[in-house]
């Protein structure tokens, strides 16, 4: 059987859910501050999905540059860029500023680009051995890559999302 | 590779790193009650292994679940959560986690539903279930992906951020 199919739904699926977690949450809903060591909600969409633009580019793409260092470097809304991958982003987190519209068009613009590359995927596309960004890791096939490592990290931020949207007495989840 | 393989994957890493997220947490850790809308950890982790044996074993399955079976009183909650949606957010701030025995049925849930997938056959993953629910029905392999594993992580990041609040590390990575 297919596994397209799983890996289509898949994505799409927690793209759906991070956006209408997100919705339109305000500027002060965004960048507050929670106590602890939890990170603000506009660092966490920022991270995820800067983190798939990368992983989409570097490991799909096969090294191509994410576009957040390219044509997006001063579009994506954010006052400044991720940390490098293995570096603690904790103070980055609390300094970074979001405007929230202009990075949605980044945001979307990123998503449709990996849903369309699964759209034009066909089985052995999906069963290509890629290496993950993460040092360590062995290689595995595509529809692996994307369902353990890229759909995980989508929903896991999302939940952190939704719970710092509930901190803050706001409705996190759209369901 | 086929869809079971990706599933088992998909599941086991889901399982793996809830269960890592919540490597110390403590019963104090579990009951705190964070300001605003959300909830404790505490129900948050049964909510998430409750859901799974019932999504799995009752509504896929059709086999009862564990928590109304073998596991009835030992699933580590002070009271059964509540049918009745209006009931819920009440239960989550009332419900008393044993972390020692909600993590063993845990265990349970999971080694059900990933036996369950890795005996099922191509027949059995694309039989349609979930009639009622959004986006439904579906194939039990896309059930499985998209409901069931996917409640799994969302659930995981909620509880990583609620850790964070109280000045714990998350997520085990």
């Amino acid at each position: 059987m297919e596994v397209k199919p799983i890996v289509e739904a898949l994505i799409k699926r927690n793209h759906e859910v991070l956006e209408t977690t997100i919705a339109d949450s305000p500027a002060e809903v965004l960048h507050w501050v929670p106590p602890g060591i939890a990170h603000p909600i506009a660092a966490l969409y920022a991270h995820v999905v800067t983190g798939e633009d990368m992983m989409f580019h570097k490991v799909l793409m096969n090294g191509q540059s994410p576009l957040y260092e390219g044509e997006w470097a001063t579009k994506t809304g954010l006052s400044e860029n991720r940390e490098k991958p293995g570096v603690s982003w904790d103070q980055w987190a609390r300094r970074l500023r979001m405007d929230l519209a202009a990075f949605r068009e980044y945001a979307h613009l990123v998503q449709g680009k990996v849903e369309a590359y699964v759209a034009a995927a066909d089985e052995a596309e999906m069963a290509r051995m890629v290496t993950p960004h993460i040092p360590g890791r062995p290689p595995v096939p595509a529809a692996v890559f994307i369902t353990n490592i890229m759909c995980n990290h989508i929903a896991n931020h999302a939940g952190e999302i939704s719970t710092l949207k509930g901190l803050q007495g706001l409705k996190g989840y759209p369901f | 590779m086929d869809q079971r393989d990706l599933l088992l994957g998909v599941l086991k890493l889901s399982h793996d790193v809830l269960e890592g997220t919540m490597e110390g947490v403590t019963s104090q850790v579990a009951q705190w009650a964070p300001p605003g809308l959300a909830h404790p950890i505490g129900a948050t982790y049964l909510h998430i292994v409750m859901a799974e044996d019932s999504l799995v074993n009752g509504l896929v399955r059709g086999i009862g679940t564990l928590l109304e079976g073998s596991w009835a009183g030992r699933a580590g909650a002070s009271e059964p959560r509540p049918m009745d949606s209006s009931a819920y957010d009440g239960w989550t701030r009332r419900v008393q986690m044993d972390v020692v025995a909600a993590r063993a049925y845990g265990a349970a849930v999971y080694a059900t539903t990933e036996a369950y997938v890795r005996a099922a056959d191509p027949a059995e993953l694309d039989r349609l279930v979930a009639e009622g629910f959004p986006g439904g029905p579906m194939p039990v392999a896309a059930f499985v992906a998209n409901i069931v594993a996917t409640q799994v992580c969302h659930h995981t990041g909620e509880i990583s951020a609620l850790k964070g609040e109280q000045g714990l590390k998350g997520y085990p990575f």
